[in-house]
């Protein structure tokens, strides 16, 4: 892709991009090096699909970013009391769930790819779980008993960082 | 037990947030979405919010830096060899040493023999399919034999027989002096073959390969006097040379 079409891309959809992976990984130095990732893996396979959402396209691309930053580092993200604070209620929750909503990250990065699709789409794009299951294909059943899982990790992440910080 | 986390809070008619986000992005989207945005606040604040956001974000870090950046990151990122460097490193060494002593300390003088898969030797009986022979295959008086060598790349190629008689001949070019030409990645069985005489005892067939064409008498020689030797070898500078034992049946 030539940088004309990927200053364009950037200009129109770098924010958003940067904002997801900022929800993901919470360190802003990790989130500007899954932003350069995502765009320079763009640059390298090529524009998004023809005809279909570039954004979610976008997003995909970047989550996938930002597990193998996490991976590669081999730590579960940490958010800072001041990033916390600075969460956008509509995008991320209310406040008072803001310091388990910066465990997302983590506990989409131990799911497998569908429950992980399904977390993303529920607590990321803010679908219900009616609407999640229609964009997926997934029964509601089927959404929710993910949703379950997804929240038991959390849970589960949460004491565990209780835990170290009570020690 | 720690609450359910709830989703990002929404109004009833409210779009999902990743709709909201790519309607700051410009994206088509319907018609009655953009009409509840236009008259819902909740909405029309987030809408805002975003935009006012995406343009903070870009004035901070404009596209040209930005594409800069990747550009460093590019030069940056270590190439598939250069990762490949550190196996390369270890393995290397061992090829060259295996490739270099390892004939040498197995051979019993100058040259490097090779006991490979290049050549191939095939036996064609009356009224029978021809049988591709292997080390002790059995052979009998009157079995034809053909011979195909592969190398990848072009050289000379001689094959020579030792029997149990101690007789020493050259078998490819048959009753040749000196070596054939052979064109490199050639697959096919060479022209003619060779009809077993009735010798009886141990028959060995050597496939000497050389860049440069091979004189045969020295080498036929050479077998000669190894004539009755359990494991005869040969050997020559530069050359590859692979060998078949055949028991012949009487």
């Amino acid at each position: 892709m030539d940088d004309a079409r990927l200053a364009e891309l950037y200009e129109r959809y770098g924010f958003l991009v940067h904002r997801r992976c900022l929800q993901l990984v919470r360190r802003p130095e990790d989130a500007e090096d899954a932003l350069q990732e995502t765009f320079l893996r763009v640059k390298r396979y090529g524009p998004p699909r023809d005809g279909g959402a570039t954004l979610a396209w976008l997003y995909t691309v970047a989550a996938r970013c930002c597990f193998d930053l996490m991976e590669k580092r081999g730590r579960e993200p940490v958010a800072e009391e001041s990033q916390l604070a600075a969460l956008e209620e509509r995008g991320d929750g209310s406040t008072e769930d803001a310091d388990r909503r910066a465990l997302l990250g983590a506990a989409l990065r131990t799911l497998d790819g569908k429950t992980r699709t399904i977390g993303v789409l529920h607590y990321l794009d803010g679908y219900t779980q009616d609407e999640v299951a229609a964009q997926t294909g997934f029964s509601r059943k089927t959404v929710g008993k993910k949703l379950k899982t997804f929240e038991d990790r959390i849970r589960q992440l949460f004491a565990g960082r209780s835990h170290e910080a009570r020690r | 037990m720690t609450a359910p986390l709830p989703p990002s809070p929404r109004g009833p008619e409210c779009p999902p947030a990743a709709v909201l986000e790519a309607l700051s992005a410009g994206e088509p989207t319907p018609d009655a979405t953009r009409a509840h945005v236009q008259a819902c606040a909740a909405c029309g604040a987030q809408l805002e919010a975003l935009t006012t956001g995406r343009d903070a974000f870009l004035r901070a870090r404009p596209a040209d830096r930005f594409l800069r950046q990747l550009e460093r990151r590019e030069a940056a990122a270590p190439s598939p060899w250069r990762r490949l460097f550190p196996v390369l490193a270890a393995v290397v060494p061992v090829l060259v040493l295996v490739l270099v002593l390892g004939p040498r300390l197995t051979g019993d003088g100058p040259g490097v023999t090779w006991k490979g898969e290049a050549f191939r030797v095939v036996v064609s009986r009356a009224g029978a399919e021809a049988v591709p022979l292997a080390q002790d295959s059995a052979v009998k008086e009157g079995d034809r034999l053909r011979f195909a060598y592969e190398s990848p790349e072009a050289g000379h190629l001689l094959v020579l027989e030792l029997d149990g008689r101690g007789g020493a001949t050259v078998f490819h070019p048959f009753e040749g002096t000196a070596s054939a030409p052979l064109a490199a990645g050639q697959r096919d069985f060479l022209p003619g073959s060779v009809e077993l005489d009735d010798a009886p005892g141990t028959e060995w067939l050597f496939a000497v390969f050389s860049p440069r064409p091979l004189q045969a008498a020295p080498l036929l020689a050479r077998l000669r006097e190894q004539a009755g030797r359990a494991e005869p070898t040969l050997t020559c500078d530069g050359c590859r040379v692979s060998s078949l034992r055949l028991r012949k049946a009487p």
